[in-house]
């Protein structure tokens, strides 16, 4: 590995250091404003890291890596949320928590280190640990409040169906292994493929839709959300499928042409379900976070549409459209999660979950309430946001590619989906029923979501601010 | 006599089964995160099966990863066990039915 490389791995290389010195930190005086600040300290020089040395063109990192525009841009929406995460967890877990505070920071940094090295693996080795370093560390923050029975539960479940999961990933790798000799995904997928190289890479995209909770893979996602502390679900709904779809989308576009027609048809079906169904069961949700599953769901769906679309027409246009679409999901996802983590703590039983509990939220914290608001909207994809731009691209591909079906999908998806964002945003607007605690100060996280609220103004009004640019950011074009 | 290399895949689909049909049937925790670990492990067994078909040692390396990345993640599956048992004290999975809807 020569100097240059190192170089380049440089934000991985910070995030490696940052984990170290808050483990030394932990064994030397535990201090929970410390390690957030070391925290944040680490990610924000990761972000600079990565902005200074943003790759132009793919370069590799030894056998295991490489350096490139797509994968740049997902780390620095890796790094956005991994940093709103940090920013949130101190007020969350309030000054003198039962559970141990330093622990959780590391976790994040571990697990946001997992999704950066996903994210430029190009070696089955690499993925194979990444991922898995990713959701491992994922995993003990779905658990992280001990006392919650629930909690467990949806940590139990994740833990016992992931493991499958990832079984079914490393079979599927193992037979495309078998069958090329060639460990580097793109000369795996390369050689020419027979039924047996077929079956294991649908095995592989079965691995990865878990992670995504595409359709016949979500059954763990509602139960998984709801019971992690809240904290730990924002990062499950963005960092990981933020992380895999990069892969996912990496794979598929090196799939043989021979092969395409096959997977085309598969994945246009997943994507069809996946809209439908996660949209018309968040229908009768009262839980807000399992309403959040749903819709996660159903966005993956969304985006895999692109993926689909990727396989029919060229693939810049597309890689523009999946880029803008997952920012805009990311950033909706995030205020609803910090609003949520607002008002709640960790030490309690429960997270302020059910929808009634929110009835009123305007008439008592009017700013919390808006944040809310305006991400709700866009997750319905209303104009002015950054979801309307999102949707509009997505909608502009699939047209384009008349696959009709996708479309339609899509508009019924889009319609059932507004009722039931405008059925939270109706019921913040009630009447106050009863008093909700918000936690005060914390005015660096708050800061944080006004920036993200902003951000996502911003971008829906004038969507060429970052249109443009994402051409010469994903160096595609 | 050399075993030829389908008997080998047939011994993986056979242990994935296995592991499979433990992990749906079982009521125990610890014997689910058992019948987890096979399936894991029977991906691995493949990797050393496609390593030995293209000799390389390539393979082998993979099934080192996996034992590790499998060792690390039955470690938090026993932890969260140790807490099941500390809520219910019991390890029937079933006593875990409580989110729904």
């Amino acid at each position: 590995m020569s100097l240059q490389e190192l170089w380049l791995l440089l934000p991985v290389l910070i995030i490696c250091v940052g984990v170290l010195t808050l483990m030394l930190q932990a064994a030397w005086q535990r201090n929970n404003v410390l390690a957030q600040g070391l925290t944040v300290l680490t990610l924000t020089l990761a972000l600079g890291a990565l902005i200074r040395q943003y790759p132009t063109d793919m370069r590799t990192i030894t056998l295991l890596f490489e350096h490139e525009p797509i994968g740049g841009f997902f780390s620095l929406l890796l790094l956005m949320v991994a940093i709103s995460v940090a920013l949130l967890q101190g007020p969350y877990m309030g000054k003198n928590s039962k559970e141990v505070a330093e622990e959780f920071y590391i976790l994040l940094l571990l697990s946001c280190l997992g999704s950066i090295l996903l994210v430029m693996s190009r070696h089955v080795a690499s993925v194979i640990l990444s991922i898995e370093l990713m959701s491992l560390s994922m995993l003990a923050m779905l658990a992280y409040n001990r006392e919650r029975k629930l909690a467990l539960e949806g940590a139990m479940k994740y833990l016992l169906l992931s493991g499958a999961a990832t079984s079914l990933l490393l079979l599927g790798f193992a037979l495309l292994y078998a069958t090329s000799g060639q460990l580097l995904l793109t000369q795996m997928l390369s050689s020419p493929m027979q039924l047996v190289a077929k079956s294991g890479f649908v095995l592989v995209v079965a691995g990865l839709a878990f992670k995504l909770s595409l359709v016949p893979l979500h059954f763990w996602t509602p139960d998984v959300y709801q019971g992690a502390p809240v904290n730990s679900t924002l990062l499950l709904t963005s960092l990981s499928k933020a992380a895999v779809f990069a892969l996912f989308i990496k794979l598929i576009l090196l799939i043989p042409p021979e092969f395409e027609a096959d997977m085309v048809r598969m994945l246009s079906w997943m994507a069809i379900a996946s809209m439908l169904l996660g949209n018309w069961l968040a229908l009768q949700q009262r839980s807000l976070k399992r309403l959040m599953a749903y819709s996660a769901i159903a966005h993956m769906g969304y985006v895999l549409v692109a993926g689909v679309i990727a396989m029919g027409i060229d693939h810049s246009l597309v890689l523009e459209g999946a880029s803008y679409y997952l920012l805009a999901y990311l950033v909706a996802s995030i205020l609803i999660f910090a609003v949520l983590t607002l008002l709640s703590k960790l030490d309690e039983q429960q997270d302020l979950d059910d929808l009634p509990q929110l009835q009123g939220l305007f008439w008592q914290h009017p700013w919390l309430a808006s944040v809310m608001t305006l991400a709700f909207l866009s997750l319905a994809g209303m104009p002015i946001t950054i979801g309307f731009i999102g949707k509009f691209y997505l909608l502009t591909l699939a047209v384009k590619l008349s696959a009709w079906w996708l479309v339609t999908a899509m508009l019924v998806g889009s319609a059932v989906g507004l009722y039931y964002y405008l059925r939270v945003i109706f019921t913040l607007f009630a009447p106050l029923q009863r008093d909700i605690q918000q936690t005060s100060g914390a005015y660096l996280s708050k800061m944080w979501i006004g920036v993200i609220t902003a951000g996502l103004l911003l971008l829906g009004i004038l969507p060429g601010l970052l249109g443009d640019e994402l051409r010469r950011i994903l160096a595609i074009g | 006599m050399t075993v030829p290399i389908e008997h080998g895949f047939v011994l993986v689909a056979l242990l994935w089964a296995i592991g499979l049909i433990g992990l749906l049937a079982r009521k125990n925790t610890l014997f689910m995160l058992m019948s987890m670990e096979i399936m894991l492990n029977a991906a691995a067994l493949a990797f050393i099966l496609a390593g030995s078909l293209w000799q390389q040692a390539d393979g082998q390396i993979i099934y080192i990863l996996i034992i590790t990345v499998a060792a690390a993640e039955v470690g938090l599956g026993l932890a969260l066990l140790i807490r099941l048992r500390a809520h219910v004290s019991d390890l029937n999975i079933d006593k875990l039915d409580e989110l729904r809807g």
